[in-house]
């Protein structure tokens, strides 16, 4: 089967002497691997579609193997400030292993090929990309069948109405009130965490490049993700590690006041 | 077929080698069983020589036989112009050019997040201690015009800035998403010439 699919490279590894294996999600095709034959010597055409985060339009060949061929690529969108930026590379490879380590291979899926553009896309043109993977991480849970409970009490369903005491159980997968909220595994959120979070939800992808959360809130919208995440994915995501070490890295001094990140 | 136990151990080695499929370890295997004894054994000796006597440079952290390795002896070379690459690789094919005579730094890999391969996993912490001495003036940065070798060089530029050495990052004469090691010697001549002090 030969098919053109648009495609996210969401990842490009060296293969053999002269090969790379691209990770895409296709809009018609859902996340599928792809060999790129020649890719890495210096007069490939190839070369410029293959980039990490680039958005083009290619043409596949599927054989019998689970590995398609890539045939002919051309680049859309390069995004190239993901790359040539360091903070948004850290992001951007944040986002893409999010997305890979989520999606099903050769499951097309229509909103999240749009999902992780416009998250893409807004990064580039300069979106605090904090709140776009925050975005992205809830929008992924929501859409792949383990949306969390934001509006109530899992436990009892007491609606939520802004108070302290109330937390997230990652395991759970939503809101504790304070009445039920007596286990170990509950991570207790100000209110203005969970309005964050419950505001998240309400825009559409198109818009998540608007989010921004003072330092406080950043962190605990974080923290709550993390754990619903984390009670969903096995294995530590390998771009975290780098995407904290950026964090707290030698040159950054207490900045903590920008807006979006912390 | 079954292949007998020794011959599939073989196979298994061979197929860890980065590159090497199972087919392509197969048709290795036989062919190396077929060989005269004295040829194998000669392959089996300069596997085993070459990974006893090879160790990093506690100097640039290239692969050497002699600690410090011969670029980093050589009276000729200069002290002042520090080039860093990715890998050993990298090295030769720079020296190639003849283009270049300073220094060089090894750093054994390139920032990946996707492979979880952070800053700490390469040798920085050497290329910090050999700037101590303040006898360099300018470090080349040499790594691959790909994101990796690009981060990698953002990361490393942001570092070595606030120390008060000049940073400069190789021109790109060279294809995006290439890789030093492939270009040819015009182009790597080309691109030394070209090199500019990076933001
Ligand atoms: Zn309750
Ligand atoms: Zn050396």
């Amino acid at each position: 089967m030969i098919y053109h699919a648009e495609g996210i490279v969401l990842r490009s590894q060296p293969f053999g002497e002269a090969d790379r294996i691209i990770t895409l999600l296709t809009r018609p095709e859902g996340k599928v691997r792809a060999v790129a034959r020649g890719v890495r010597r210096t007069r490939s055409r190839l070369m410029g579609s293959t980039q990490l985060f680039t958005y083009g339009s290619y043409l596949l060949v599927r054989g019998r193997s689970d590995l398609e061929t890539l045939s002919q690529g051309e680049i859309r969108e390069s995004l190239r400030r993901l790359r040539e930026d360091l903070d948004l590379m850290a992001y951007a490879s944040y986002a893409c292993e999010l997305v890979d380590r989520m999606m099903v291979e050769r499951e097309p899926d229509e909103f999240v090929f749009g999902l992780v553009l416009a998250v893409l896309r807004q990064m580039e043109a300069g979106s605090p990309p904090f709140g776009l993977v925050r975005y992205l991480e809830l929008a992924l849970l929501d859409r792949l069948g383990y949306r969390p409970e934001l509006d109530g009490c899992l436990r009892c369903g007491k609606a939520w109405s802004p108070g302290n005491g109330w937390g997230i159980d990652g395991e759970a997968g939503g809101l504790i009130c304070p009445e039920c909220g007596t286990a170990p595994t509950v991570r207790r959120l100000s209110p203005g965490a969970v309005e964050s979070l419950r505001r998240m939800r309400s825009l559409p992808a198109e818009r998540a490049g608007v989010l921004r959360f003072s330092a406080e809130t950043a962190r605990e919208v974080r923290s709550a993700l993390r754990d619903l995440l984390d009670a969903r994915i096995e294995g530590p995501l390998k771009t975290r590690a780098f995407l904290e070490s950026l964090e707290a890295a030698p040159w950054k001094e207490a900045n903590h006041g920008r807006a979006g990140s912390d | 077929m079954v292949l007998p136990g020794p011959l599939a151990r073989l196979v298994e080695e061979l197929s860890r080698l980065p590159g090497i499929g199972p087919k392509t370890a197969q048709r290795l295997a036989f062919h190396i069983v077929e060989q005269p004894q004295e040829r194998v054994t000669a392959l089996a000796n300069a596997l085993v020589e070459a990974r006893e006597q090879i160790r990093t440079c506690s100097v640039c952290c290239n692969l050497t036989d002699v600690d410090p390795c011969r670029l980093c002896s050589d009276p000729q070379r200069d002290d002042a112009l520090l080039c860093v690459v990715e890998g050993p690789r990298d090295v030769m094919a720079l020296e190639r050019t003849r283009e270049y005579r300073g220094r060089y730094h090894v750093l054994r890999g390139a920032i990946s997040p996707l492979d979880g391969i952070g800053p700490g996993e390469l040798r920085i912490r050497e290329l910090l201690d050999r700037l101590q001495s303040g006898e360099v003036r300018e470090v080349i940065l040499a790594t691959d015009p790909d994101p990796e070798g690009e981060a990698t060089a953002m990361y490393l530029s942001r570092l070595l800035k606030p120390l008060g050495v000049k940073v400069t990052r190789m021109a790109r004469g060279m294809p995006v998403g290439g890789s030093v090691e492939y270009m040819d010697e015009v182009t790597l001549a080309k691109a030394m010439e070209g090199r500019r002090e990076i933001t």
